[in-house]
């Protein structure tokens, strides 16, 4: 039988819509002209130019920190939540609990964002921090919505985790504390990875959110472009969407291979 | 069938209790999980080297009994008492006691010499004495060119073996094994039964299985505790559980029986006679029994005791034999079942072995038959 013709041109047509604007962008970032549109032939220049623009590497290297920080916090909350949710299986309000730690997931963040600013500025008039809006507002509000994502990743890598395993453990002499850390830690470790480089990514990337509790000073490395955008594109700001793009993809695969690898291998009696 | 382990008389603790101490004593223990009872008033003693098998059907509490053995749940009363120690309020990590799990529980992330050193290095053994260890371990379970291989790489009945190296890793006192053959095919099933009874035997450790497998409990156990909801219904060795029921439950849950109602007509210290509607006839049991004339009670037996013939056999005192047309032949090989609808309608099933072979004179379809038995054959039960 002949293969259709429908499927491949469908998945092409598809893919391009997705890709065509991405590759477009990394293309033009090799481009020689100043004119962001009209290809004068292949160049590096604007990738020396970006390194050299101080105003961008302070905005990553505020980006990397928050992002590294708030992931860090996220895992943390995110992975209790996600151990209360799965082992205390009937607590009074658990439907209720465990949909508000996924409402972030969907959640618009210009609400999200304005809902935490509103929420700063309560508190600093009323308890004093935190002072001013800057790196830790952003971090904070970071942290709440990663803690969501991570929590969804590790509640589903505990939910399959076999609980004879710990008991296995514990009746072979482990106490409870060191059964956490020589049996449920590692097993769970793929979940807590990928959970973590999740919630990096997604900070690195928010930009809304971040425009709402940032201040003056604490312009994260979407903020500038975004603001350089508008002023008329410049191809440099090409050429760091193209490294952002590595870093986010190489992020994701990651995550995916880490989370892949380690399926439980354990197959089914 | 496998063999049961060979013991002299004075090697059964269990039929003098006065002088033999319990190694493990269950003391009215219940379990009550909300609503639910799980295990409802328990008393067992088991002793030092028993193979115990707990038998039952799915929700009868077989493992809730033996999680709480192991210390994963706590009674809810009683008390459980191990080597003359009341472990009540021991954690499941200080107890003598290890278990294999259903699942085998082997930590994936680790290796088979890893899994199987992992409750030594808790107790803090220098390396020398590990490594010792765990090659004798798995010498003994025949696994010693596995040491480096992780669980995912083994096969189910190897993994088994692990999962059984590890449990005895520590020299427990007292080792606890939950559907222990379960996950495994038949064949090896079989295969592993003998094992396990051999290791069991050589070691001296006392084993408590909990199964629902009847032949898997015939095959290993010393003794048998029959469970139904969450109550013991007897304790005894394989072969009383099997001819002497205590109660139509056991008798029904363990092999094959028929089983039919009738009324006591003649109840004397040395034969009982019970008339039996269902069966066509009266029945003659060469035996005391605890009843009352014009009670109603059950009569059970095995297909493998009552005997087929064409010709009308003598009976015994008018009584212990019926008619009725065969109906169904299973042909088995070393022996067949005839399934006989009396003439009540009542359908019984007799097994005769095939002694001669090819038969062209054997029993067939459509034929009436006379079925009988021997005094002593059938069990008579009040509850």
């Amino acid at each position: 039988m002949k293969r259709g013709w429908f499927l491949p041109i469908a998945a092409a047509l598809g893919f391009s819509f997705l890709y065509a604007p991405i590759v477009s962008l990394v293309i033009f970032s090799f481009n020689e002209s100043r004119l962001v549109t009209v290809w004068s032939g292949f160049s590096t220049q604007w990738y020396g130019e970006l390194f050299r623009d101080p105003q961008m590497l302070g905005a990553a290297w505020l980006s990397l920190q928050i992002a590294a920080l708030s992931a860090t916090i996220a895992l943390v909350l995110g992975t209790l939540a996600a151990v209360a949710l799965v082992r205390f299986r009937r607590f009074r309000g658990r439907t209720l609990f465990s949909g508000m730690v996924s409402a972030p997931l969907v959640m618009p963040d210009v609400i999200t964002g304005l809902s935490l600013l509103l929420l700063f500025v309560a508190m600093e008039s009323l308890l004093g921090w935190p002072q001013g809006r800057g790196m830790m507002t952003i971090i904070i509000a970071h942290a709440t919505f990663c803690t969501a994502y991570v929590c969804v990743v590790v509640q589903s890598r505990l939910s399959d985790f076999d609980r004879s395993l710990e008991e296995a453990a514990m009746d072979l002499g482990a106490s409870p504390v060191r059964t956490f850390f020589d049996v449920t830690l590692p097993i769970i470790a793929p979940a807590l990875v990928s959970g973590w480089l999740l919630g990096f990514t997604l900070s690195l990337d928010d930009l809304v959110i971040a425009s709402f509790v940032s201040g003056p000073g604490s312009s994260t490395l979407p903020m500038v472009i975004f603001s350089k955008v508008r002023l008329g594109v410049s191809p440099d700001v090409n050429a760091l969407a193209t490294i952002i793009i590595g870093i986010v993809a190489l992020g994701v695969l990651a995550a995916t291979v880490i989370q892949l690898r380690s399926k439980p291998k354990t197959s089914a009696p | 069938m496998a063999k049961k382990p060979q013991l002299a008389i004075d090697t059964r603790p269990w039929r003098d209790t006065a002088n033999n101490k319990p190694f493990v004593r269950i003391r009215s223990v219940s379990k009550k999980f909300g609503d639910v009872i799980a295990v409802n008033d328990v008393s067992l003693d088991i002793y030092k080297s028993e193979l115990f098998c707990l038998l039952g059907g799915s929700g009868s509490g077989k493992s809730t009994l033996l999680r709480m053995l192991a210390g994963f749940e706590n009674p809810t009363s009683g008390t459980i008492e191990i080597d003359g120690q009341d472990m009540t309020d021991v954690p499941p990590y200080n107890r003598p006691v290890n278990m294999m799990f259903q699942s085998y529980a082997l930590f994936p992330h680790m290796s088979v010499e890893q899994n199987i050193a992992y409750g030594l290095k808790r107790d803090g053994l220098p390396r020398a004495e590990i490594n010792a260890r765990v090659a004798e371990l798995l010498a003994l379970v025949k696994l010693e060119d596995y040491g480096k291989r992780k669980p995912h790489q083994l096969s189910g009945g190897q993994r088994q073996r692990v999962a059984l190296a590890r449990a005895l890793a520590k020299r427990p006192k007292l080792l606890l094994l939950d559907e222990p053959l379960g996950a495994l095919d038949k064949k090896l099933r079989e295969e592993t039964q003998f094992e396990l009874v051999k290791i069991q035997e050589s070691l001296g450790v006392t084993f408590i299985v909990v199964t629902h497998d009847q032949e898997e409990a015939m095959t290993l156990a010393t003794r048998i505790g029959v469970m139904n909801q969450g109550e013991i219904v007897m304790v005894g060795e394989p072969t009383d559980i099997y001819e002497f029921p205590n109660s139509r439950f056991v008798a029904g849950f363990i092999g094959s029986v028929n089983m039919v109602e009738g009324i006591v007509t003649e109840d004397e210290p040395d034969h009982v006679r019970i008339r039996s509607a269902e069966l066509g006839s009266d029945i003659y049991v060469g035996h005391g029994v605890d009843c009352a004339p014009e009670q109603i009670l059950w009569w059970a037996i095995r297909p493998e005791k009552m005997v087929l013939s064409r010709d009308k056999p003598e009976g015994l005192n008018g009584a212990n034999v019926t008619t009725g047309v065969v109906e169904e032949i299973a042909y088995l090989g070393d022996i067949s079942v005839y399934q006989v609808a009396l003439e009540s309608g009542k359908r019984i099933r007799v097994s005769q072995t095939n002694s001669v072979r090819g038969n062209p004179d054997a029993i067939t379809w459509e034929e009436q038959v006379y079925v009988s038995w021997d005094e002593d054959a059938g069990s008579v039960l009040t509850s």
